[in-house]
């Protein structure tokens, strides 16, 4: 990203303001200080009962000023970007330290990285005529309809949002960033005699104008209709610990809840993470390696800079079965005597940054998916999911199963649905026992929750669990 | 409070071609300070405001929302929300309410304002968390004390072009705790309490010492055999045993067919001793409120009564669209009017043996069956008397069937919760553990 010199106009101030509030930030005795300038702007267009009449637009501006001293933070944020304003936040912020120390003058150096942006836009998908969306939401509505008789009602939602940042630290560190981001949704409902089924299909990217075409409505379709039809055939799987094999793609989330959030440094700094001892320890099988990666590029967990001013990176959790690095902010980062590995996120000006997951995945092994399925005799295969949770200090995890299916004899039999999958992280990690060579990323719309929310993705190579609790009938 | 520029809004918005709109103006002061062990962590302090506009153009509608709220942004932004409205297919089900419906008082009554909220200094906040700290007796186990204490001031004034002009204030205030302490091999168990009032000299003392309570007696927590058992849903967490009915009786869920009560208004669905009601006016509730989201008057309704589905949360989209009577755009204070004589600990004697859930770990339920599948933790009982606390095992089941199970209802629903749910006890459910 090139440094882009308008942005001061555009949050209504200038560098000398920046670096004067800057100051004032740590006129307490604070070490470290930010600013963090945010403009967002969502849109949505809706489908319902066959018709596009629908649609909201949300803006969200202001300033969020951070004050680190030592392991503290003080933060206060302003919609308002007028130089008295943001002193009055800055002093807010500052109280968390009270030294009144000497500090350095601050001066903002400009950073431009012109060789990197992971989400270059052709155009903005604002740009892209309301009438241009509506006629694209029209046609999810037309194909889904026309791939089954049983559909009954389909709901539809084109979302965009754009966000300008403007970044400056203490460091005289100052970035911008233009962060593009589009989603499109279908939710069929479909009915076969007395039994009614749903399902959810969703596609986000980090794009502009050109996340909306004809194939991507076309998956939307074959997915939604597709699945909702296997639910008619499912039933609630048996109950009790059994193997799982997780499927390519959305079963990152086991990744996501069972070892993510687990490896996040502020919950070890605190020393409250099941992982808190285990750095450098092998963990699991030497065949896995687990990367958060905030460098792909278009992908809903990219990053050019996180939100503290460090560049988007590639981080090897696990690396040959050990645990190689936890995922830091600045705080976590110094603590550990480390370099913050670009995991510092946050949902808006209006919170403090803290580690967050960015891409989570797991790198291909060398079996292969159906050899997986046929080692195990009795238990699931799990596909699709809807939502997961961790407690970090106990480290057991869940995850909702929308759909699957039996493995009986090696074969995947009954499908099977609405099932909730609990474990344990570290026993669960240590479990899994073999890797196919099929890793994908999924691109659905996900979101973790972490008091606040941020956009992230997953993904999964097909693996065998040796062992889960699946939450099913007794037989 | 700037009422001023939601009335500017509102000309602007007519001015430039909307025949009818509605404009939401609010501001809210949000602060935290947080401790962990004993010692300042965080402190945050924020000023909001928003405007959010429904407008309703040429028989098209859409809403927008901003925070730059000046004259001369709202002059840019509010032509632009009109044209793309326009762009949009026609919808003659979208109305402002009939005007007959709307609230008319002065919003004052419900007791839902401490009116100290911007003097408390913030020492005396630090004094109540440290309390809150200090509560929690000393304990080589324990690895970790977070404590939060956390203010929230809400100002809410809705208008519109029919002449709907309401306004109220809330303010809240909670203090909680969570420790987390060393189990077996790396295990940290965590677990914590909260309390949390309208006013901040009445949040109730003793939080820090139940979470803490409530960490050690999950110490060395185990799974046991699937099977069916008896489960009792503990008050803190006995909301989720109505969540997805209250979900399901939603207009959207109703209208859009994506639902497990479909078609179940006036049916007996659920055994003639449930009774569920919204209460929007008790006083001092963090819930209460005198109008919903469209500025109609909110009152007390029925939602399940003797067992019988009494009705649809309908906005008047909704209504219009089912050709219903409008009730009430979403409830507020959800209550059990017709709770029982016993307490958590009777209903445990009563039940005998079986697990008492004390916290849900993740899992979901499908809209249109009321299947459900939840992660649980809580301890195993028998004789009335819990034995050992159990954890990683998951709750599986249908939310009519499981009511039809249904064997007790207790009279302890915590009264600063917005859903003030008792605990409750069932028969024979299914759970999946070794």
């Amino acid at each position: 990203m090139i440094f882009d010199n308008t942005y001061y106009d555009f949050f209504g101030t200038t560098k000398e303001t920046i670096e004067r509030t800057l100051a004032t930030a740590l006129s307490l005795g604070g070490d470290y200080a930010d600013l963090f300038f945010e403009y967002s702007k969502c849109n949505e267009i809706a489908l319902r009962d066959k018709q596009v009449s629908n649609a909201r637009c949300d803006i969200d501006f202001g300033v969020g000023i951070r004050v680190i001293c030592g392991d503290k933070t003080g933060y206060a944020y302003s919609e308002i970007t007028t130089p008295e304003a943001m002193k009055q936040a800055a002093l807010a912020a500052a109280r968390i330290a009270n030294s009144h120390k000497e500090h350095k003058e601050v001066n903002i150096n400009e950073i431009s990285s012109p060789e990197i942006n992971r989400y270059p836009i052709i155009g903005t998908i604002e740009e892209l005529p309301i009438l241009q969306k509506k006629e694209y939401l029209l046609m999810l509505n037309d194909l889904i309809y026309q791939k089954s008789e049983h559909v009954i009602n389909v709901m539809g939602k084109i979302a965009d949002s754009i966000t300008k940042v403007l970044f400056a630290n203490s460091l005289g560190e100052a970035y911008t960033d233009y962060r593009p981001m589009s989603s499109a949704v279908a939710i069929v409902i479909m009915s076969k005699g007395s039994r009614v089924e749903n399902f959810y299909a969703s596609k986000s990217f980090r794009m502009g104008a050109q996340f909306l075409n004809k194939e991507l409505i076309e998956q939307l379709a074959e997915e939604a209709v597709n699945e909702c039809n296997r639910l008619f055939d499912a039933d609630r799987p048996p109950c009790g610990e059994m193997p799982v094999v997780m499927g390519a793609g959305s079963s990152g989330i086991l990744l996501h809840e069972a070892i993510g959030h687990t490896f996040e440094a502020d919950f070890n700094r605190k020393n409250v993470s099941i992982f808190s001892d285990k750095m450098g320890q092998k963990i699991c099988s030497e065949q896995i390696n687990i990367v958060d990666d905030g460098t792909i590029p278009f992908n809903r967990g990219a990053v050019n800079y996180d939100d503290e001013g460090v560049p988007g990176q590639k981080t090897y959790l696990v690396k040959d079965g050990i645990l190689n690095s936890y995922l830091h902010d600045r705080i976590s980062a110094r603590y550990y005597g480390v370099e913050p590995t670009g995991n510092g996120r946050r949902e808006s000006f209006r919170y403090s940054p803290i580690p967050r997951m960015r891409a989570t995945y797991m790198e291909n092994g060398n079996a292969s998916a159906q050899d997986l399925i046929k080692s195990v005799s009795k238990g699931i295969y799990v596909d699709n999911f809807s939502n997961g949770q961790v407690q970090i200090g106990a480290g057991d995890f869940t995850f909702y199963v929308k759909s699957g299916y039996l493995i009986e004899n090696g074969k995947l039999t009954k499908p099977i649905k609405d099932a909730n999958i609990i474990g344990n992280g570290p026993q669960a990690l240590a479990d899994i026992i073999e890797v196919a060579n099929d890793s994908t990323i999924d691109d659905s719309t996900w979101s973790c929750g972490k008091g606040q929310y941020c956009p992230v993705s997953c993904g999964m190579p097909t693996v065998l669990v040796k062992s889960l609790n699946v939450g099913g009938i007794n037989e | 409070m700037n009422k001023e520029i939601a009335h500017f809004a509102l000309e602007t918005a007519i001015k430039n071609g909307a025949q009818g709109a509605r404009i939401s103006y609010g501001e809210s002061i949000e602060g935290t300070i947080s401790l962990l062990n004993g010692e300042i962590e965080n402190i945050r302090n924020a000023t909001s405001r928003s405007i959010s506009l429904s407008l309703f153009t040429d028989g098209r509608f859409a809403s927008f929302s901003t925070n730059r709220i000046t004259r001369e942004e709202l002059l840019k932004f509010i032509p632009e929300c009109i044209e793309s409205c326009r762009l949009l297919e026609p919808d003659s089900f979208r109305t402002l309410p009939d005007p007959m419906l709307y609230y008319k008082g002065n919003g004052k009554g419900l007791g839902t304002e401490d009116e100290h909220f911007d003097d408390i200094p913030f020492e005396k906040k630090l004094h109540k968390i440290k309390e809150n700290f200090e509560e929690i007796p000393s304990d080589s186990r324990i690895i970790s004390i977070a404590n939060d204490f956390e203010e929230n001031k809400r100002f809410d004034y809705i208008i519109d072009s029919q002449g709907l002009q309401a306004e109220e204030t809330h303010t809240f205030y909670t203090i909680g705790n969570e420790c987390t302490v060393k189990g077996e091999g790396d295990i940290r168990p965590q677990n914590g309490w909260a309390e949390g009032n309208t006013f901040f000299e009445k949040i109730a003392p003793g939080s820090g010492k139940k979470g803490y309570q409530r960490c050690i007696d999950m110490l060395g927590a185990r799974k046991i055999a699937s099977g069916k058992y008896n489960v009792v849903f503990e008050n803190s967490v006995a909301a989720k045993s109505v969540s997805a009915i209250i979900g399901a009786l939603s207009g959207a869920s109703i209208k859009e067919q994506n639902s497990f009560l479909l078609d179940s208004l006036g049916k007996r669905i659920f055994p003639e001793w449930l009774n569920i009601a919204d209460d929007p006016h008790i006083p001092h509730a963090s819930g209460s409120t005198y109008f919903d989201g469209e500025g109609a008057a909110t009152k007390y309704m029925d939602i399940i009564k003797d067992g019988y589905v009494n009705t649809y949360f309908l906005n008047t989209y909704y209504a219009n669209k089912l050709n219903m009577q409008r009730t009430v755009n979403a409830p507020n204070t959800i209550i059990f009017p017709r709770t029982s004589e016993i307490g958590l600990d009777e209903i445990l004697r009563r039940t005998g043996s079986g697990i008492l859930i004390t916290g849900f770990n993740g899992g979901n339920s499908n809209p249109v069956t009321g299947d459900f599948s939840y992660g649980i933790e809580g301890f195993y009982f028998e004789n009335g008397t819990k034995v050992y606390p159990i954890k990683e095992m998951n709750i599986t089941g249908n939310f009519i069937s499981l009511w039809a199970k249904n064997i007790f209802i207790g009279n302890d629903p915590i009264k600063f919760y917005k859903w003030q749910i008792p605990s409750v006890a069932f028969a024979d459910i299914d759970i999946s553990g070794l």
